[in-house]
């Protein structure tokens, strides 16, 4: 047991003195990070008698790191959680993975404010850092509990999905990534992506246990990417598609500052065909894509030997993994027919946690149901088409508009709404609603008003669109495929703003 | 003045990430970090809905304009007839 924590110790006592972390301009060595996740390992356990269950709250990298290695050695269970949440959906989530401990950085102390004072025990990092001696060790053993890593998929006011990954398919995780892309321990990795994703986490234990460094970049711009890259000398980078839309120009413009990247990888959201195939051809150095799920870990990868013919794919399935395409009635589907993606993967996800239906209704057979459509092709490469479940994916992030339409049908002066994904150059998608009034008051500032104290950031309408009737499928359903039609030409660069001021464009 | 001023310190404490204490007129909001990209999008969309006005590529490439006490002022030149 404590596998993940016992493989990074091997590399931390080899590699002790050398680089394992750079984050807001600081160095941290391995022997730093393995002594301070001993030092917490040593606070918990000899203060709490219950098998941890802890959800971090943290912006500083250094915490996410050492505290969930620390989690690791004590065999507990690890709880990323989203800084953008409102107080009650942190605590939904929480509440859906059995935390007992939440522990923070006091930046976030009004959020904890807001939250049930006596149902966690709250830890700021200040009195973590003032109660640095540990007792006397408890003795309690939890080790035939394999639950670590936790991730939940949805910020929503609704059911999150708590995505359980043990330590031992996490470490078999990073070694995949690993053998995609000939990692060594002289590799300099760049993470610009939040630990409560599953990016965020791959992008730190992948460099981690292996020996190598890790820069965190932790407010993305162009600029501070680019600067990075060349100033640490980055080699391998994973980069969420709104990353790589945002970057577009400057990575052409500065192929000199990056010649020390081997590899870019995209993955999180499919990005369009024209601008990958440009990708493959002018980025200097080799670019991938990739295709999976935080269920299942890496599914396929579009390699750049197959990049001028194949393009349009996301590339021949992994090792070891296996794709098919699924009818509604969970049967396989000839070549070139469009279907239901489902994967077999050696990396697959415990399940959800304590949600043994919904774990189950999410496999055929061993085969994990992706709510993505596809098809393959005669050689076997992997077309992603749309999601088949009703999501968003904006800037990587996947949101439920069931979650937002309830929010908003709570508005008495509210007859009916639907919440869409459309198009948006820079973010993959924005979300908007498009509302049916009781009567033709305008409700938009009270709706925003809703939205602001019910939803997270990521999760409120841009706009607001009234109507008197919604376009309907033939079985009566609201069609979000013909609103997306309507109002997917609408979107004359909404993202703008963002653009110029956090990217300097 | 002050209720534009006002409606943006709400906003911003409403949606920060983190604590957003002592906000006032010299904050400079995307500095300070305390909305992430959506929140920064939305922020502009809403003031925009709620004052009646159109925001230029030209206002927002303005430095000054993410100090909460220059923002409400502009809001404020752009309303004027």
């Amino acid at each position: 047991m404590a596998y993940l924590y016992e493989t990074f110790k091997t590399q931390a006592l080899h590699f002790a003195v050398k680089t394992a972390l750079i984050s807001q301009g600081v160095s941290y060595s391995y022997a730093h990070i393995l002594e301070q996740a001993d030092l917490w390992a040593d606070f918990i356990s000899s203060r709490y008698s219950k098998r941890p269950r802890i959800a971090l709250l943290f912006d500083d990298p250094f915490f996410n790191i050492t505290l969930s290695l620390a989690i690791a050695k004590l065999d507990g269970a690890c709880i990323p959680t989203n800084k953008q949440m409102l107080p009650a959906q942190m605590e939904n989530g929480w509440q859906s993975c059995d935390v007992n401990i939440v522990i923070y950085e006091p930046i976030f102390s009004s959020k904890i404010s807001a939250c049930a004072p006596n149902k966690y025990i709250y830890i700021s990092t200040e009195e973590l850092n003032s109660k640095h001696t540990p007792l006397p060790q408890s003795t309690s053993s939890w080790s035939h509990e394999t639950d670590y890593l936790i991730t939940l998929s949805s910020g929503s006011t609704g059911t999150p999905k708590p995505i359980v990954v043990s330590q031992e398919v996490k470490v078999k995780r990073a070694q995949q990534t690993w053998d995609l892309y000939n990692l060594s321990d002289n590799d300099v990795v760049l993470c610009a992506s939040p630990y409560f994703h599953s990016m965020g986490q791959r992008l730190i234990f992948v460099p981690l246990l292996l020996g190598a460094t890790v820069v965190y970049l932790s407010e993305f711009t162009p600029n501070e990417w680019i600067n990075l890259v060349e100033k640490h000398k980055v080699s391998f980078i994973i980069c969420v598609s709104s990353h790589l839309y945002a970057l577009k120009d400057a990575l052409f413009r500065n192929t000199h500052k990056l010649s020390s990247l081997k590899t870019i990888v995209t993955s999180s959201a499919p990005i369009d065909a024209e601008f990958k195939k440009h990708l493959f051809e002018k980025a200097g150095c080799n670019f991938h894509e990739i295709y999976g799920a935080t269920e299942v870990a890496v599914a396929s990868k579009l390699a750049p030997e197959h990049a001028t013919a194949k393009f349009s794919t996301v590339g021949l399935p992994c090792k070891d993994v296996s794709i098919k395409i699924l009818n509604d009635d969970l049967n396989e589907i000839p070549i070139g027919e469009i279907g239901e993606i489902a994967v077999k993967s050696p990396l697959a996800f415990e399940g959800y946690y304590k949600q043994d239906a919904l774990t189950q209704s999410s496999h055929a057979s061993q085969y994990f149901l992706t709510g993505d459509l596809g098809s393959i092709d005669q050689e076997g490469f992997l077309s992603y088409v749309s999601r088949k479940k009703d999501v968003i994916i904006s800037g990587g992030i996947n949101i439920y508009p069931l979650d937002i339409e309830k929010i908003l049908l709570s508005h008495p002066a509210i007859k009916e709404v639907a919440v869409i994904g459309v198009k948006d150059t820079l973010l993959g998608e924005v979300v908007i609603a498009i509302c049916i009034p009781q009567d033709n008051n305008n409700v938009e500032q009270e709706l925003r008003k809703l939205a602001n104290a019910n939803l997270a950031t990521f999760q409120q309408p841009l706009k607001y669109f009234f109507t008197d009737r919604l376009p309907l499928t033939p079985s009566g359903k609201i069609s979000k495929i013909e609103l997306r039609k309507i109002y997917n030409p609408l979107n004359k660069d909404w993202t703008l703003p963002l653009r110029i001021f956090k990217y300097g464009e | 003045m002050n209720e534009i001023q006002d409606f943006i310190i709400n906003y911003i404490t409403e949606n920060a990430s983190h604590n957003a204490e002592g906000l006032n007129e010299d904050t400079n909001f995307i500095e300070t970090g305390l909305l992430d990209s959506y929140a920064i999008l939305n922020l502009f969309i809403t003031l925009e809905s709620v004052y009646n006005i159109k925001f230029t590529p030209q206002d927002f490439a303005r430095p000054e304009l993410h100090i909460i006490g220059q923002l409400s002022l502009h809001i404020k030149t752009k309303m004027s007839p």
